[in-house]
Order: structure tokens, then C-alpha cells, then sequence
């Protein structure tokens, strides 16, 4: 039997811990591991300072963001909402305006926190107000589906470079494809590698990681990986995450290569 | 959030513990900037009773990186908690920062 539970707190920050409190005792009483609970705690804290930092725009205690849990069987359902001009964040991190502090994007870490820590999360404008909707499931049970892997293809330039293409979502399933094409042109020592991420849609850390992966591999071997033409969206994940300091990053894959003979690692 | 900072032989140790969010990220980063004002470019930083840090505290962290590394200098962490380990894992962090099983470790890898 689901139990429902609400709390509304004013739009100021130090009140924000209030609602991690309540969130807390919600994912407890629905039975969620420890790991989950701290999630649900993160995501609630990451999306309400959210609301008063960019939808509201300031702290004001006339502000109010309203918080419902409903706890389930291991699972729970929360719903925050608030009276803030629309702000849809599944626009994050790619069309958020201009307001780049040292490459990282405000809200747009947290709302990548967000993705990643909740099972669900969906978002609406309904009835004046923002309403966003996680559900978390115990992470014991949670069973990942499992989409198609991206098609990739390769192909080599001259000087020993090459490029390999993967497409559509590199996420922890989806790029499985990709990971395995990189292992192999590890394996027969081409060490020098440009990855075309023309037709990359989306990157999680999951996709990053078998970057990073191949990029370690790379340099013991001596060379390098070099990413090109990273759609606008895509490159905000690099720099959110910091990644962009690790890797060459180039318009163009020819660009790419170039770089990569340039500076061809360090091993 | 309590900030605690030994300064070493060869490296600043800055003992971080509590909750780090939005409402004292601010204060992490002036911490943080005191050090490198100063001159101070080899940091440590010790995370053992670090209960928890939001996207607002990692932006400060991720922000002195870049500066120390600038200054031909580094911010090496030493012994997260589990959590916090994942959430830097989570957002990449893991990769750029040098992440150490102990304090002592961290100091002697400067």
C-alpha cells in the first residue's frame, strides 16, 4: 500500500536539507537500500537548489517548492514542484543560457546527477506549475534494460590513424559496440585513434568510461585518442564533467588526426 | 561543513568533513582560493569525513583543479567514502583527479 507524504518548504537554500530529511524517512519507510536513499537525498537537494538558484532566480521565503513521496514496495515516487516560470530541464546540458563558470554549467552537473541517480524521471509544466516526477527502485533488484548496441564503423587514414564511428546513444548498454570495436583496434596496436562523434547523440558516464578506458590503453601503446565533431550537447557533457581537459578534442576528425601527431602522448 | 588546512612540508592538507552543498559551496571555494592566492599549488585534499558533497561542491573542486594545474600544481584526494566515491565516478571526476586509499599516500605522491 502505498503511504503519501508532503512537505512544502520556502525557496531558500538552507531550507533545502529539510527536504533531503523528509525524502530520507520516505525512501526508508519504502525500504530502499542505503545507496538509494542517498540518491533520492542527492537528487531532491541537486533539483531544488535548481529551482531557487535558476527558476526562481533568488532566495525569497515567499517562495514555496512543495515536495509529495509515495512509498511503495521498494520503490518510491517523488514529485517536486514550483511556482517558478517554466523551466524545462531535459533541455539541460545543452541550451542552458551562458552562464559558464570555469566550463561548468550551473544546474547542469545536478540535473546530470539527476539522470543518473533516479530510475525515472519526468518532467512537466502543468498548471502553472514546474512538476518533476523520480522514481528510485531499490538498487539491489534494479535490472538495467538493454537496448541494441550502436552500429560502429572504422576505417583508416594514412600515418597509422584511425577512425572509428559509433552512432546513436553511448550509454552503459548502448555502448557496448563501441567498447568492443576500440578493444580491438587496441588489440591489433593502432594506438593512434580518432573517435568521429558526428553521430553521437547522447554520452553518459558509461560512455565516457570506455573512452577514458581506451584513452589509458592508447597512451601505454604509445599514442593517443582524439575525439572529433562532438555535437553541441555532447561537448557540454565533456565540459560538465571536466573531461575535456583529458582528451584532444577537434572540429574535424581530419583536425583530430593532426592533433594527435602533434602531441602523441606521453607514455 | 568544516574545512581544516595543514600546511606541510611539500603540500597543503586541507581536511574536509560534513555536508558540502549549496549552502556553503561558496565557502568551500573561498577555502580553496586562500590556497592558491597564496601561493599554495600542491593540495591534499582529505575526504574521510566528508559525508556529503552536491554538484555545488564538486564545481568548487573541479574549479581549484584547473587553477592548481595552471600553476604546474595538483588537488590530489585522499579516502572517500563509498558515496562519495561513486558520485565522482558518476560525473567523471574520477578521471581527472587523482583519488588515493589513504591521507598518507596522497601527501607522498607530491
Amino acid at each position: 500500500m502505498a503511504v503519501e507524504r508532503r512537505l512544502t518548504i520556502p525557496g531558500l537554500l538552507n531550507k533545502i536539507p529539510e527536504a533531503g530529511d523528509f525524502v530520507v524517512q520516505a525512501a526508508e519507510a519504502a525500504g530502499l537500500d542505503e545507496r538509494a536513499v542517498y540518491y533520492c537525498q542527492m537528487a531532491v537537494d541537486e533539483w531544488c537548489t535548481n529551482v531557487i538558484e535558476h527558476g526562481y532566480g533568488e532566495e525569497n521565503p515567499r517562495n514555496h517548492i512543495n515536495i509529495y513521496c509515495q512509498s511503495g514496495d521498494h520503490a518510491i515516487s517523488i514529485t517536486i514542484m514550483d511556482d517558478s516560470p517554466p523551466f524545462d530541464p531535459t533541455n539541460l546540458p545543452g541550451e542552458q543560457p551562458n552562464k559558464l563558470v570555469e566550463n561548468l554549467e550551473p544546474g547542469g552537473l545536478g540535473w546530470f546527477f539527476i539522470r543518473k541517480m533516479m530510475d525515472e524521471v519526468h518532467y512537466e509544466y502543468y498548471d502553472g506549475h514546474n512538476t518533476l516526477t523520480m522514481i528510485k527502485r531499490s538498487s539491489v533488484d534494479y535490472a538495467q534494460p538493454a537496448p541494441a548496441d550502436a552500429p560502429v564503423i572504422s576505417r583508416a587514414m594514412p600515418n597509422g590513424v584511425w577512425v572509428i564511428a559509433p552512432a546513436g546513444r553511448l550509454d552503459a548498454t548502448g555502448s557496448r559496440g563501441f567498447e568492443s570495436s576500440l578493444e580491438s583496434q587496441l588489440a591489433a596496436a593502432h594506438a593512434n585513434l580518432v573517435v568521429d562523434m558526428s553521430g553521437v547523440t547522447y554520452i553518459s558516464s558509461g560512455g565516457l568510461k570506455a573512452l577514458v578506458t581506451a584513452w589509458r590503453k592508447a597512451q601505454k601503446l604509445g599514442g593517443n585518442l582524439a575525439l572529433a565533431s562532438l555535437a553541441p550537447r555532447v561537448r557540454k557533457v565533456f565540459e560538465i564533467s571536466g573531461f575535456d581537459m583529458l582528451f584532444v578534442i577537434a572540429e574535424s576528425v581530419e583536425a583530430a588526426a593532426a592533433k594527435l601527431h602533434v602531441a602523441p602522448g606521453k607514455s | 561543513m568544516e574545512i581544516t588546512v595543514s600546511e606541510m612540508h611539500r603540500v597543503t592538507l586541507i581536511e574536509l568533513s560534513g555536508r558540502v552543498d549549496s549552502t556553503n559551496a561558496d565557502d568551500l571555494g573561498d577555502a580553496l582560493n586562500a590556497q592558491i592566492d597564496a601561493g599554495r599549488n600542491h593540495l591534499v585534499m582529505d575526504l574521510s569525513r566528508l559525508e556529503y558533497i552536491s554538484s555545488a561542491g564538486l564545481r568548487e573542486l573541479v574549479s581549484a583543479l584547473k587553477k592548481v594545474k595552471a600553476n604546474n600544481g595538483d588537488l590530489r584526494l585522499a579516502t572517500p567514502s563509498e558515496r562519495v566515491r561513486e558520485v565522482l565516478t558518476l560525473a567523471g571526476l574520477d578521471a581527472i583527479f587523482q583519488v588515493f586509499p589513504t591521507q598518507v599516500e596522497a601527501v607522498g605522491s607530491f
